[in-house]
């Protein structure tokens, strides 16, 4: 698979491993994935519980959510904006319960290689088999009900941006235009730096000084709110998608949330804020980190790793460690798929470490059609 | 016993055929340069940095009618173009004149501002 460059191109130390690596493959009983699909539905409501509770109790500052930007997030859950899809990381060894690690609800990657290219896969090696994968149909019926609450019949947008050396979020977000366009609904791309601001009309424009009313980003609402333009946002009616009231959602501190509002539910890890609490062993992740930076683990022998990153300045929380699985040296992390409210699909990505970062491989996976 | 659910696919038979290519011609398109023309502060160059480099600061700030007609303002903010702004919001490796060739891409109008958002860093996650 040539398609997939990002990956030892944007790693000058040259990765021994392909991203895409077919040479092994992950397989799974029916019975197991409707066992998951419903730990993934339900963790996704529980969520919408979390982004509720915030919404009433006004609990921002958990979140490190600026004060001008609450109000945006509490009308925007309000109206009910229409969400689109987010990926559950899920720490699962096929024996005990799929333990939540992360959720990525505003700008999860490593979707075109779980919609399609494991899909192709599939087809081309196991065409008889099964797979637990409808990212692709899931995205465009969503595409079809996000275009049919619309007033106006223009073109959504879709923002790439210039900070994207490795290609992976302008894959992901041409992706995301086709299933809209396969739905109906034209698309326009444009970069977030191109973005201009109508200060007669109030209004977010393209490039022909069209007015966007939809705007589909993979760029975080957390540097979004940081940014010059970002201070303009209230009072237009551009349509993110995804919507800023997922900023709740996008931040580790919703796992905080989570385990105060669930506590000891068998699908997530007790984890506090700023504090270890009473974890001996423990991940500590920086709330708006990405990609597996500025992270520190704790085991049980006291053994202390660090990955490299400048996230943290707005806090941490403290995740009770819990290790990844291990088949062969790899650990396996499964990215569970949410599309508008259900489950939707898997993709597994591979690390020889225990962080899950930007240096681990997709894995594909089937089911067979026979399960023993 | 596991339920009737056994009879469900649960993979999806709706991917178009050729949509991949497709793809790829997009990410190839994007690869086509336009130069950017940034806003720039001229009194506040990047503390520290060897070659230099300005702060991005709103297109409000600078005349675009002197991207046009290739005009370079004396004033404090004046069009920095191409180069590459890095995650402070600093921009550097660019240049004061603007290219002769290829599509300039900046403010178009007195009420128009660009530039407002990007340059936090890698998004993805």
């Amino acid at each position: 698979m040539h398609g997939l460059a990002f990956h030892r191109d944007a790693h000058p130390e040259h990765l021994t491993r392909p991203y895409w690596d077919e040479s092994v493959h992950y397989v799974f009983g029916l019975d197991e994935v409707l066992a998951l699909e419903e730990v993934v539905e339900e963790l996704h409501r529980m969520c919408l519980d979390v982004v509720e509770h915030v919404v009433t109790t006004g609990r921002y500052h958990v979140l490190g959510i600026p004060d001008w930007v609450a109000p945006l997030i509490e009308e925007s859950w309000r109206r009910r904006d229409p969400h689109l899809y987010g990926r559950f990381d899920l720490r699962y060894d096929g024996t005990g319960p799929a333990k939540l690690l992360e959720y990525n609800a505003d700008t999860p990657t490593a979707l075109v290689e779980s919609a399609i290219v494991q899909w192709y896969w599939l087809q081309e090696v196991f065409p008889e088999d099964d797979q637990w994968n409808s990212i692709h149909e899931r995205l465009v019926d969503r595409w079809k009900g996000i275009a049919a609450q619309r007033l106006d019949k223009g073109p959504a947008h879709f923002a790439w941006t210039h900070g994207d050396e490795t290609g992976e979020e302008v894959m992901t977000i041409a992706y995301m235009q086709e299933t809209a366009e396969e739905a109906g609904l034209p698309g326009i791309a444009i970069a977030m730096e191109d973005i201009g601001w109508d200060a007669r009309r109030g209004r977010f424009v393209d490039l022909k000084e069209d007015e966007i009313r939809t705007l589909c980003k993979l760029y975080p609402w957390e540097w979004i709110v940081n940014e010059p333009f970002g201070k303009n946002i209230p009072g237009t009616p551009t349509r993110w998608i995804e919507p800023i009231w997922k900023m709740i959602l996008s931040n580790k501190a919703l796992l905080v949330l989570l385990w105060e509002l669930f506590p000891g539910h068998p699908n997530l890890l007790p984890t506090y804020l700023n504090t270890p609490s009473n974890l001996t062993s423990f991940v500590q992740k920086p709330l708006l980190g990405r990609e597996g930076a500025s992270m520190r683990i704790v085991t049980p022998d006291g053994d202390e790793r660090r990955t490299e990153g400048r996230y943290g300045s707005e806090g941490f929380v403290f995740q009770e460690f819990c290790p990844l699985p291990d088949f062969d040296g790899e650990h396996p992390v499964l990215g569970a798929w949410v599309v508008h409210d259900e489950s939707a699909g898997l993709g597994i990505r591979e690390t020889s470490g225990l962080i899950t970062d930007d240096t681990s491989s997709f894995v594909p996976h089937r089911i067979p059609l026979s399960t023993p | 016993m596991p339920p009737q659910q056994d009879k469900r696919r649960l993979s999806s038979r709706a991917v178009k055929i050729g949509m991949v290519s497709a793809l790829s011609l997009t990410v190839a398109a994007c690869g086509s340069k336009t130069t950017t023309a940034w806003c720039v502060d001229r009194y506040a160059p990047a503390a520290g940095r060897t070659v230099g480099g300005y702060k991005v600061v709103s297109d409000i700030f600078c005349d675009s009618r002197d991207i046009e007609r290739g005009t370079v303002s004396y004033g404090r903010y004046f069009w920095y173009y191409g180069g590459k702004r890095d995650d402070d919001g600093y921009v550097s490796g660019g240049s004061t004149v603007g290219p002769r060739k290829g599509k300039i891409k900046s403010s178009s109008g007195r009420t128009l501002s660009r530039g407002g958002f990007g340059g936090s860093g890698r998004s993805g996650s």
